[in-house]
């Protein structure tokens, strides 16, 4: 049994034409998105506000996100969540959120982005960083009024992330993934002195990250 | 000469047959070994974000089954490519996704999600999350209420997303047809690749067999005819993927002139499959994972079981005979509406030619 050259050439042709409809499927397949959150616990001594305090934030110390980096196309920041883990006033008693009451005028939440102090080849720790300047500084979340109880061990303050604030975590974060999270906080609602001291205060925040790795 | 040919023929094809089905018989599955940091899925996730996917390959290995010939006991032997697509339903981009069991114990976490823009503060049943074709899946914030092990261990949860895939393209057959005297067509596709150390093969066996000739139920009208089909597939990937279809169904086809065919066909296929891999528990007990799942935790196997939504089509189509070959269209409705285009090349000569 013998196949014309013309029956073999028009086999091929049809063969190639199909094989071009299932380029663009096989591209989507090779990227894979998937959400991880990072748990980011806040744990404060003798805490006075009003007050900032920033944390470093190495996403190289994430298993995680090291297991990806190589394949990593893109990493957006999608929810956040902050809530109160424990708080004890300055007289050692824990607050109760059935008995106790406390309002903070606000509370604000700001990511910045850290790049390696000049000269630094290896940078290990966050004192090798500092802020990257080139970069605006994006409020992550907002709190106005916040009253303790309903954020005491309460994960339901979730704030959506702007894609603004996504695509600048995008183009960052392959080359420099490193950021620090700043806690800006207010006045105690009626608070008369310069500082109201706390005796601890362990606070969590959650940030629920999607990354898309090309495979 | 003309019948020792297709005797031929026929008999490699027995010998054929029998050889598949001792590798159906023999080949079977062992499990591998997966790192324990593989933490995306529950065995449970894995196979709901899957299943749509098996029902898009079931469908489309379950394709082109029959209506390419009218089969009138003239022997021919055909290689035929046909490709399909399926439109994918809302219903097949999610799925029921699991939570970890102390999501649902309000005393020993708090939990919270936004879904539509309205934020809910308990588990949502059933917690929808994305297919592999659906779209952004929905994190679960958790506040354990106690910050002692156990309860400590019930944290936030997020899962994979989907690739927001509408029309999905079926794999691609490429399959040998043999007519044979016996007013039937066999069907073989074969595919085999190595990757890495190990094989992967996909193997069918199809025959569509004219029953109406049986019951003289056209009289002397050689233009219709009715047959049974029925096809075997199996495809697996060394020791560890192992996946088995088959379908079974009854067609009926009209043909107009020498050219132009029309036919209708009703078939029952199902999927089946498994997949087992082992998780590393070397160091367990000095490296706990962290993880809210308890399967994940413990480093339990990763059982999934593959399942298809479709277990009906019901199919419609046109085939065209040329001089060379044949074009042929069909439209199936099944769970994933599907629409087919298959082209054929006639080996030796055409039925007409003969």
């Amino acid at each position: 049994m013998k196949i014309s050259q013309m029956k073999f050439a028009i086999f091929i042709i049809v063969s190639l034409v199909l094989k071009s409809c299932y380029t663009e499927v096989i591209n989507s397949f090779q990227n894979f998105r998937f959400q991880i959150p990072f748990y980011f616990y806040l744990n404060y001594l003798d805490k006075s506000i009003p007050d900032t305090s920033n944390i470093f934030v190495n996403l190289n110390n994430y298993e995680e996100f090291l297991k990806h980096r190589n394949e990593l196309s893109s990493a957006e920041i999608v929810q956040f969540n902050y809530w109160i883990d424990s708080l004890v006033f300055s007289n050692n008693v824990p607050f109760d959120p059935d008995r106790n009451s406390l309002i903070i005028e606000n509370v604000r939440f700001v990511l910045i982005f850290a790049r390696p102090k000049q000269g630094v080849v290896n940078p290990k720790d966050s004192s090798d960083f500092e802020e990257d300047t080139t970069l605006p500084r994006f409020t992550l979340g907002e709190f106005y009024n916040l009253d303790i109880r309903d954020f005491y061990r309460q994960p339901h303050h979730i704030k959506i992330i702007s894609n603004e604030i996504s695509q600048v975590l995008t183009e960052v974060v392959r080359s420099r993934p490193y950021f620090y999270l700043s806690s800006e906080y207010g006045k105690v609602l009626g608070q008369t002195t310069e500082k109201k001291y706390f005796a601890l205060v362990n606070v969590r925040i959650d940030i629920v990250i999607r990354f898309t790795v090309s495979l | 000469m003309t019948k020792k040919k297709p005797l031929t023929f026929l008999k490699s094809y027995v010998l054929t047959i029998l050889f598949l089905f001792l590798v159906f018989c023999f080949a079977y599955p062992k499990d591998i070994v997966i790192s324990r940091d593989f933490v995306l899925f529950t065995s449970k996730n894995l196979e709901g974000y899957i299943k749509p996917i098996f029902t898009t390959l079931e469908q489309s290995l379950n394709n082109s089954l029959f209506g390419t010939s009218l089969p009138d006991g003239k022997f021919r032997f055909t290689l035929n490519l046909s490709v399909c697509g399926m439109i994918i339903p809302d219903a097949h981009k999610k799925f029921d996704a699991e939570v970890p069991d102390g999501f649902l114990n309000d005393s020993v976490v708090k939990v919270a999600q936004i879904r539509n823009g309205e934020i809910h503060r308990s588990v949502i049943q059933p917690n929808i999350q994305p297919t592999i074709y659906g779209a952004s899946s929905t994190p679960i914030f958790s506040a354990p209420q106690n910050h002692t092990y156990p309860d400590s261990i019930y944290k936030t949860i997020a899962y994979p997303e989907g690739l927001h895939i509408d029309f999905m393209p079926g794999l691609p057959v490429l399959q040998a047809i043999v007519e044979t005297p016996l007013k039937n067509e066999i069907r073989f596709r074969f595919f085999s690749l190595p990757i890495q150390d190990e094989t992967f093969a996909y193997v069918t066996i199809g025959l569509n067999q004219r029953v109406d000739h049986f019951f003289n139920l056209f009289g002397f009208d050689k233009d219709k005819a009715i047959s049974l089909h029925f096809a075997l597939h199996r495809m697996y990937f060394g020791s560890s993927f192992d996946l088995t279809s088959y379908a079974i169904g009854i067609n009926a086809m009209q043909r107009w002139g020498s050219s132009l065919i029309g036919y209708v066909g009703l078939q029952y296929e199902d999927l089946g499959g498994k997949f087992r891999g082992i998780k590393d528990t070397t160091g367990l007990n000095e490296n706990i994972i962290n993880s809210p799942f308890l399967e994940l935790r413990q480093a339990k196997p990763i059982e999934v079981s593959f399942h298809s939504y479709t277990k009906f089509q019901a199919k419609g189509g046109f085939t065209f005979s040329l001089y060379f070959g044949f074009v042929n269209f069909e439209l199936s409705y099944a769970s994933q509406p599907m629409i087919s285009l298959g082209f054929g090349l006639f080996i030796g000569k055409g039925k007409n030619e003969n």
